[in-house]
């Protein structure tokens, strides 16, 4: 099982059981306890997307790192090679400010720091 | 050629205006098909709506039905309204009920007619939902 499924598949664990205590709620007329189950579930719908998209991100920012290094090493005629070097300064600075911020959604949800790769400095 | 949208404070008190009314005639369907049946449909208590967007555009806090379905005087299935700005969809509906959870997510695009599809406690494989998937699910 991959990491997406096993994400997955505890996020629907989670969301079920809140669901199953929330319709109970709402059966009993608990209106309190049904709004707080509630709430519960949302939080657990936006932590799993931030975690899934943090995950998308990391991937995205990889390829592209992969991509313009490849470019910067390998590319010989200086007149090309030089637009790449271009693109991967100005790069490493907009990729730097969204990894920051992911870094700090992330930190203020878990309250823990989650190992993102920073490889180059702006 | 899509044409751009512009979000102001009127688009998203016009898309609230349009929420309101699909889920209000998605009740409304339901009573329909009810009609005839063991079970029946009374909209319940309203919940809070209160999305990003609208704080965002300093739009007021409103109030969206909610419904219940009934056999034997017992609730069998309630329908919650999770919310409209959905990332890929046009609004969530939540279907609780002791037997599992469903959702209903509509596909349709912005002033559309809805489409609306059922999804499992998977959250995966969703299918149309017409009186023959609602049936199926009310039945299980």
């Amino acid at each position: 099982m991959n990491i997406f499924d096993e994400l997955g598949k505890i996020y629907n664990e989670i969301d079920n059981k809140y669901a199953s205590i929330e319709v109970q709620a709402r059966l009993r007329g608990h209106h309190k306890k049904e709004a707080e189950y509630s709430r519960k579930r949302q939080l657990n719908d936006q932590a799993y997307f931030l975690f899934m998209f943090t995950r998308f991100e990391g991937r995205v920012r990889d390829i592209s790192d992969s991509l313009i290094n490849s470019k910067v090493t390998n590319l010989v005629d200086w007149k090309i090679n030089r637009a790449w070097d271009i693109i991967n300064s100005r790069y490493a600075k907009v990729r730097n400010y969204i990894v920051n911020r992911s870094e700090a959604s992330i930190k203020c949800l878990f309250f823990t720091k989650l190992p993102l790769r920073i490889t180059n400095s702006a | 050629m899509q044409k751009t949208i512009k979000v102001d404070k009127q688009h998203v008190e016009k898309r609230i205006i349009d929420w309101k009314k699909r889920v209000s005639d998605h009740y409304s369907t339901i009573e329909l098909w009810l009609t005839g049946s063991d079970y029946y449909i009374k909209r319940g208590s309203k919940l809070k709506m209160y999305e990003e967007l609208m704080s965002e555009f300093n739009v007021r806090a409103t109030n969206i039905e909610t419904a219940d379905i009934y056999k034997d005087n017992k609730i069998v299935l309630a329908l919650k309204p999770k919310g409209l700005w959905m990332v890929g969809a046009n609004g969530r509906i939540d279907l609780l009920s002791t037997k599992g959870n469903y959702m209903l997510v509509d596909f349709a695009e912005q002033f559309e007619s809805p489409y609306w599809k059922l999804f499992n406690g998977d959250k995966k494989n969703g299918v149309e939902f017409t009186k023959r998937s609602f049936f199926q699910l009310l039945n299980k």
